[in-house]
């Protein structure tokens, strides 16, 4: 476990030494402003809109973030040829691919707490609260979903490149957030080998909409019972398990060739 | 890390950062533009240039996306959902997250729909549902008629000969009891009512039945009974079993004085006057 932890720690060595996610929180903190500076028809107090929209800036940096610095691990340390001197260190490639992703979900989680941190401070400047409870099932959910996401960014970079990672990851967290939960209604308009397509869709993907509380943060509609955020937990832990031994099994018995960049 | 190795970096960095610009400069220029469209230079020559140039055509159908938006708001944030082909494990717990309850905000709390409906406008200023919808939650829910009269202001500004705005002016006044501004603002509805209107559009027909029937009332509690009895002829004309209208017509005709009588009958009518569109939705659960 130490040394999972060691490779942990330098990813997020890595990400601070990079400019992301500082232009994240500035960017974040930029639009946070101007949203304030709305007029409403000359009308004030209304806080609800800055909630909105800055938990949507939150989740949509957030995944930016996940998505870069977990599809970008594997390949830099190929690029690089760090590789090769990490693999001579007596540490397994699971244990490599599990600090990757605990480095990769950690950093994130800390950058989408200050994206949080932030919003609170400027609702709170509005005149305005989050209910605690609420928001701590919101961040908890959501730190849950990049779990996730961290983890398929992760297994699609140990056999693709970081750009064809990323793409790749892109679309797969598009497709489950957007799509997958509509496929129930499109279904009652379909039948046969579409209606088939979309069932598999359905079961294959992970259902990331299920992570997002935003709405019950925003409109102050009170926590979600501890059986379905125990239930989360449970579906979340399964699809990173899933997502990290498929990743594992592209990677363990991956050669890499001395003098082939990529 | 010999330079090669420092170099094989840049890539990565590459890849993510003019991505992340990209997105950057598209939100600011998106967040500063609302602001600044705020500003009267930009008034002066025509909101339309601006957004157009922003995000050509694509600025409509962002606009009804938000007011869109401002729907889910007004319906305390729950959006309006189809039924599902079937129900499993992940949409129960996706019910439990987001329930499919009808309710609508009341009070203050309407205000909460408001920027939404100021950045479809801003985006759509043609978009007189957003216009008459703010109205509306300004004035009906939130109490607010001055703020109401405001953005009708500014939506006739945009939309200079639109009868669905003069009548919410014209039903607006009459809430506040200004009896004249009222009769004002519905004689232009009706002068600028589309004459050539298909037999078929029910929304038009009824607009202007309102159109006649407020104008009614306006005038007769102004005492101006000539017109107000013109106009009730004219509902007479096209919804000829008005009883309500008959009977008003009759007691002018007859020289009594009404004003009290309509003054109760005006009351009844604003009252009744709203209907949720999702009340209409057979697909829409309601819960209570």
């Amino acid at each position: 476990m130490n040394r999972c932890l060691v490779i942990a720690r330098m990813v997020w060595l890595d990400l601070l030494r990079r400019k992301d996610l500082y232009v994240l929180l500035i960017l974040l903190g930029g639009l946070l402003l101007a949203l304030l500076s709305l007029n409403v028809f000359g009308l004030g107090g209304m806080v609800r809109y800055v909630k909105d929209a800055g938990l949507l800036l939150a989740w949509l940096f957030s995944w930016i973030l996940a998505i870069s610095v977990a599809s970008r691990q594997l390949p830099q340390e190929e690029t690089r040829r760090t590789i090769y001197s990490l693999l001579a260190k007596p540490l397994t490639r699971g244990e490599l691919l599990f600090g990757k992703w605990l480095g990769a979900w950690s950093v994130v989680c800390a950058a989408t707490s200050l994206f949080y941190l932030l919003i609170m401070l400027v609702v709170a400047a509005r005149g305005g609260r989050f209910e605690p409870l609420t928001l701590a099932q919101t961040g908890l959910l959501h730190a849950l979903g990049l779990g996730v996401l961290t983890a398929l960014a992760l297994a699609l970079s140990t056999r693709a490149t970081q750009s064809a990672a990323a793409a790749l990851a892109y679309v797969g967290a598009l497709a489950s957030y957007l799509i997958v939960p509509q496929v129930p209604v499109f279904l009652a308009a379909e039948t046969g080998l579409r209606a088939n397509g979309l069932l598999i869709l359905y079961y294959a993907l992970p259902h990331l909409e299920l992570f997002d509380l935003r709405q019950r943060a925003v409109h102050d509609w009170g926590p979600v019972p501890g059986a379905l955020v125990a239930g989360l937990v449970l579906y979340s832990l399964v699809w990173i398990a899933l997502l990290l031994l498929l990743g594992w099994l592209g990677f363990r018995r991956k050669r890499f060739a001395r003098g082939a960049a990529r | 890390m010999n330079r090669s190795a420092a170099t094989g970096s840049l890539p990565s960095a590459t890849l993510a950062l003019p991505g992340l610009a990209a997105l950057a400069l598209w939100l600011a220029a998106f967040a500063l533009a609302c602001y600044t469209l705020e500003h009267p230079a930009l008034q002066s020559r025509g909101s339309n240039s601006f957004w157009t140039f922003l995000l050509g055509s694509g600025r409509s159908a962002l606009g009804q996306t938000l007011y869109a938006h401002a729907d889910v708001y007004f319906h305390g944030g729950v959006a309006n959902s189809s039924r599902p082909a079937f129900r499993h494990l992940f949409q129960r717990w996706a019910e439990v997250i987001a329930p499919n309850r009808h309710r609508h905000e009341e009070g203050v709390s309407i205000f909460e729909t408001l920027p939404w409906y100021r950045w479809a406008t801003q985006l759509d200023p043609q978009n007189v549902d957003a216009w008459l919808d703010a109205t509306y939650a300004a004035s009906a829910i939130g109490q607010r008629p001055e703020f109401a009269a405001r953005i009708l202001a500014e939506g006739l500004r945009h939309n200079p000969r639109n009868y669905r705005l003069y009548l919410e002016r014209g039903r607006l006044a009459l809430r506040r009891s200004d009896w004249s501004p009222a009769a004002y603002a519905l004689d232009v509805a009706l002068r600028v009512f589309p004459e050539n209107r298909p037999a078929d559009d029910v929304e038009a027909r009824q607009a202007l039945l309102s159109l006649l029937n407020l104008g009614s009332f306006a005038h007769e509690i102004l005492g101006e009974r000539d017109q107000a009895a013109a106009r009730l002829r004219q509902l007479l004309s096209l919804a000829p079993d008005n009883a309500v209208a008959r009977t008003r017509l009759a007691e002018l005709k007859r020289g009594a004085d009404t004003r009290a009588a309509a003054l109760a009958y005006l009351q009844q009518t604003l009252t009744g006057e709203h209907r949720c569109a999702r009340e209409t939705d057979d697909e829409h659960d309601h819960h209570p």
